[in-house]
């Protein structure tokens, strides 16, 4: 009797509980795996865009890819500018909170000008810098260098300039998110551990590096992973500032699938690309979740 | 001691100047030049605006629909922003409290909607709408607002919050009767509308601001959303309309940023304590 | 709790479901298949401009085609933006409910003729003299005797200058120059400098200001081809770095980084607010100068050492192969390019008809521009322009070529190097 009672239920559970996700998992796998799979299948095709068509070619495309210069360079660019912003971003807005978190005067107020970018649309945002950055001395930026004699250099149409320019300009979008982010586990670390750690002696320096970053450890692993995965998502920056140019330095691999696509009319090529774009997230993914555990682990 | 504490204070206030540089400046530069005419905008900055030319604001309704554009947004993003809330909370709170089969499988498939680009699905995504007869229209832009990435990330932090709330709440309600959608209704909801509201901010701003999938999705000018329409101020051959551009995008981010310093405190309260770690 | 209330629950859900996703699609205001209402016949027209004056008037060509036929015809204009307008025509075009009409640019001609979107037009266009249009104009549109779009617009470019600039500087105009047979690249390039030194402000802004990138064919090809250069022709012959294209990218290149009398890359100066004393336009674009605030003039491209070669920009209308009512929209096409629309059309866009190229009226026919700047400019210049040159595989070898442009745009570019690997990126496509 107990048992089928038992079994009742968990049945009856699980039925609720599925029912409860249902609707974001039918969404999900409509709109999220069905695509996912036609992306395998249209990677294996040579489908056009504007002529209509779709041929089943294997892995051509796939060995199109190793021979392109252009992917080799999408990759290498989405690597650089992670690596950029990434570092910068959590550099920053770690120091920022730290420095911030203090509850001085301005405080409230910088808070509120840092995630200001954030809610702007990244159109927007970009809109703006295209027009400050411009060379020579008709942009602000520029103007303002010469102030103190600097000749700024064409930020958005010379080879290096142009990738600084966009990470730097994506890194003063998101930084706020991750300072509030930080200010947030900051609050929460508990203070009679530093407090003791102080009246022990403890300098400035280590007190940072050896207390309070490993209790910060969890939330940095976190924002770090969520970073370096946002940081994939340039499309409008990059689009409406530098088109992948100058001489496609800026042609990350995001903007590189959308080239092909929509420019080139080449969705099959597209779909190879979007398809190791995916295996890339994917193993970022498996890393964020296996560290997690780990540093959990560790913490316990 | 006083100078001391005096020279201490510099570089706090140095960095404050120059936040308040880096982060204010191109807004106070696009405000500015929103009321200038074409010609000024280039030239040396200044910084107040020379023509005083608010017919800047008049003209952007002439030259594109631009108050439709405005009505798609807010349609988008009002639809988007609910149904995403209500679903992630639906699934949020299964997942946080309920047992059934699968469920860390399916937990850990909604991670990977999380982190995927939508770069990755846009190709078939596109092809998929336009077989349904949903291209150019704003449907696409609605459904993934609810069941694309944002729609995991919300469902996660719902997850996140829910696993904090203790049994006892429920417990209690089901000694009181109620069945689970009751429970789900009368005591989860409201006992998460803290997060809820964070989720429905940060979610209404993201779907706000989304520039590839109407890029994609649309084509006629009517449907085009704000990011769309920022980028169109353009005469017929392409050449950009600074002026106009500028005074689209003030408008276009200004109830953003009214609603932003108003909540504010909420926002950055709901942030900081997300317990994202 | 007992199973009963579980099926509630469960129902409860589903109907929620139901009701979220069916929600949105109470937005799909698109594509609906509905059936034709025995009223006027829709027609869906794209263009690249949004001009009201200019929709007005094609729409008055609906309207009186519809009259001819005697039946209604209830036309929209869709414009969809020049920047992505070959993307999304084609996107909309694959899909069952692309517009009826639309313009098609020169460059994208053999790739939309390849892809089977646009329908013959032979028989659509019998009725209006087509032995009319220019067989030069019809070339690019034509592919083994069929015709695939029709041109509207033969349309030239030429110099726009600004008289007051050039007054403050002391200088003769370029027409002037041009009377006196001395308007040439070096005295273009004198100009400009003395312009920016004198007055400074830059003395030349390339075309549309989109020199550098999207129109860089455009702005290239009139130095490259009166010098004797070219880019790559139809039967195979890559030229962009011969000696002769060389030097005519290098004359540009030197006014850009030495003389630093060129608008540069980025600067976002415009003639049409007075920041420029040059640049290059259509006759189209002097709609633009209505309410300037500075009096202007044209002048024909300056002349190479081989004589003038201006560039002719070319737009075309064509029928959607898959659209609700082909033959009607091929017809439709025919009459919007006989005779009476394209001489009411002249003033903006220059005519692919012999009978109203060689009018009276057609030299009268912009309030804007004197008739001997209309002869000067346009029309002796649709006689000696060409077109840039187009392929099937425009989009790639732009895209490609693009890249290895972008390396000129600096102070010690090596011309010769860089204009060698476009060669090869040309040779490779082109073969």
């Amino acid at each position: 009797m107990r048992m089928q009672t038992l079994k009742a239920s968990h049945r009856r559970e699980a039925v609720i509980g599925w029912a409860f996700i249902a609707p974001q998992m039918a969404g999900f796998i409509i709109f999220v795996l069905l695509p996912l799979a036609s992306v395998f299948v249209y990677s294996m095709q040579e489908k056009n865009l504007l002529f209509g068509t779709s041929l089943f070619t294997g892995l051509e495309n796939f060995r199109l890819l190793a021979k392109d210069p252009l992917f080799a360079k999408s990759l290498v660019n989405t690597l650089i500018f992670s690596a950029g912003v990434v570092p910068l971003n959590l550099v920053f807005s770690l120091l920022l909170a730290l420095y911030l978190g203090g509850g001085r005067t301005g405080t409230r107020f910088v808070r509120g000008i840092i995630f200001l970018p954030v809610v702007t649309s990244g159109v927007a945002w970009a809109i703006v810098w295209k027009y400050l950055l411009q060379g020579g001395d008709a942009g602000p930026v520029n103007a303002f260098l010469s102030f103190f004699g600097i000749t700024g250099p064409n930020w958005l149409f010379e080879k290096g300039w142009a990738m600084s320019s966009v990470i730097v300009t994506r890194v003063m979008k998101n930084l706020g998110m991750n300072v509030l982010i930080f200010m947030g586990a900051v609050l929460n670390m508990p203070g009679d551990v530093i407090e003791a750690a102080r009246i022990d002696g403890a300098k400035r320096f280590t007190l940072f590096f050896k207390i309070k970053l490993p209790l910060l450890m969890p939330t940095v692993m976190m924002v770090t992973i969520v970073t370096i995965i946002g940081s994939m998502r340039v499309f409008d920056t990059i689009k409406l500032m530098t088109d992948g140019g100058p001489e496609g330095s800026t042609m990350v691999m995001v903007y590189y699938i959308y080239h092909q696509a929509f420019r080139m009319f080449d969705t099959g090529f597209a779909s190879a690309l979007a398809v190791v774009l995916f295996l890339i997230v994917l193993l970022l993914t498996v890393i964020q979740w296996v560290t997690r555990k780990r540093i959990s682990y560790y913490e316990n | 001691m006083k100078t001391n504490t005096h020279l201490k204070q510099i570089p706090y206030w140095l960095l404050m100047l120059i936040l308040t540089v880096l982060f204010v400046y191109p807004f106070w530069w696009m405000v500015v030049n929103s009321l200038n005419v074409s010609a000024e905008i280039f030239g040396a900055p200044k910084l107040l605006p020379t023509s005083w030319a608010f017919s800047n604001y008049r003209d952007i309704f002439t030259v594109q629909p631009f108050a439709r554009h405005y009505a798609n947004t807010l349609a988008v993003a009002l639809l988007g922003t609910f149904g995403n809330v209500l679903l992630s909370a639906l699934a949020g709170y299964a997942f946080a409290r309920m047992h059934f089969p699968f469920r860390n499988a399916a937990f850990l498939l909604l991670l990977t909607a999380l982190m995927m680009p939508i770069e990755v699905t846009i190709i078939p995504l596109f092809f998929q709408m336009r077989s349904w007869g949903a291209h150019d229209t704003l449907t696409p832009l609605i459904l993934l607002a609810i069941f694309g990435s944002q729609g995991a990330f919300s469902t996660f932090m719902l997850r996140q919050f829910y696993v904090t709330v203790p049994n006892e709440l429920e417990e209690a309600a089901r000694i009181d009767g109620l069945n689970p959608l009751g429970i789900f209704v009368r005591i989860m909801l409201p006992v998460a509308v803290p997060v809820l509201s964070s989720v429905a901010i940060l979610a209404f701003i993201a779907v706000w601001n989304t520039y590839l999938e109407p890029l994609v999705f649309l084509s006629s000018l009517e449907k085009f959303t704000l990011p769309l329409s920022l980028t169109n101020f353009n005469d017929t051959y392409g050449l950009p309309q600074w002026h106009l551009q500028l005074a689209a995008t003030t408008l276009s981010i200004l109830p953003i940023m009214v609603v932003y310093l108003i909540f504010q405190q909420k926002v950055s309260d709901s942030m900081v304590n997300s317990g994202l770690k | 709790m007992n199973l009963k209330h579980t099926k509630g629950v469960v129902r409860a859900l589903a109907l929620l479901l139901v009701l979220v996703l069916s929600m949105p699609m109470a937005f799909s205001q698109g594509t609906a298949e509905t059936k034709a209402p025995a009223g006027p016949v829709p027609m869906t027209i794209a263009t690249w401009t949004s001009n009201p004056d200019q929709i007005a008037l094609l729409d008055s060509f609906v309207q009186g085609f519809a009259k001819e036929k005697g039946i209604e015809i209830k036309a929209t204009f869709e414009s969809i933006p020049f920047a992505e307008y070959n993307t999304k025509l084609s996107l909309e075009l694959q899909g069952s409910s692309g517009p009826d009409l639309f313009w098609v640019l020169e460059t994208a001609a053999p790739a939309f003729i390849q892809s089977g979107l646009l329908a013959k037009l032979n028989d659509g266009m019998k009725a209006y003299d087509p032995a009319d249009i220019s067989a030069d104009a019809l070339q690019l549109w034509s592919k083994g005797g069929d015709v695939y779009a029709i041109p509207f617009s033969t349309s030239p470019f030429f110099i726009l200058y600004n008289k007051d600039l050039f007054a403050k500087a002391g200088l003769n105009t370029p027409e002037q120059y041009a009377a006196e047979g001395t308007w040439n690249w070096d005295t273009f390039r004198t100009v400009s400098k003395t312009i920016k030194d004198k007055t400074g402000v830059w003395g030349f802004q390339t075309v549309d200001g989109q020199g550098y990138d999207a129109r860089i064919l455009h702005n290239l090809a009139p130095m490259v081809r009166s010098y004797g250069g070219d880019f790559w022709t139809d039967d195979g012959k890559v030229l962009i770095n011969s000696a002769e294209s060389v030097a005519a990218v290098t004359l540009f290149h030197t006014m850009v980084y030495k003389d630093a009398s060129v608008v540069p890359p980025g600067n976002q100066s415009d003639f049409f607010a007075g920041n420029a004393a040059m640049t290059v336009g259509q006759i189209s674009r002097v709609s633009k100068l209505n309410d300037s605030a500075f009096a202007w003039g044209l002048a024909p491209m300056p002349a190479g050492p081989k004589g003038e070669s201006p560039v002719i920009g070319q737009a075309a209308i064509g029928a959607n192969s898959k659209g609700r009512n082909v033959e009607l929209a091929s017809e439709l096409v025919g009459y919007m390019t006989n005779k009476s629309s394209v001489a009411a059309m002249a003033g903006i866009w220059p005519p692919a008809r012999k009978s109203v190229l060689e009018s009276e009226a057609f030299l009268a026919s912009n309030k804007s521009v004197t008739k001997e700047q209309m002869q000067r400019a346009v029309a002796d210049s649709i006689k000696s322009g060409r077109v840039l040159p187009s392929h099937v595989k425009y989009p790639q070898i732009e895209v490609e070529s693009k890249m290895v442009f972008d390396k000129l745009w600096n102070a010690n570019a090596n011309v010769k190097a860089i204009l060698d690997e476009v060669a090869a990126i040309y040779a490779k496509h082109t073969k």
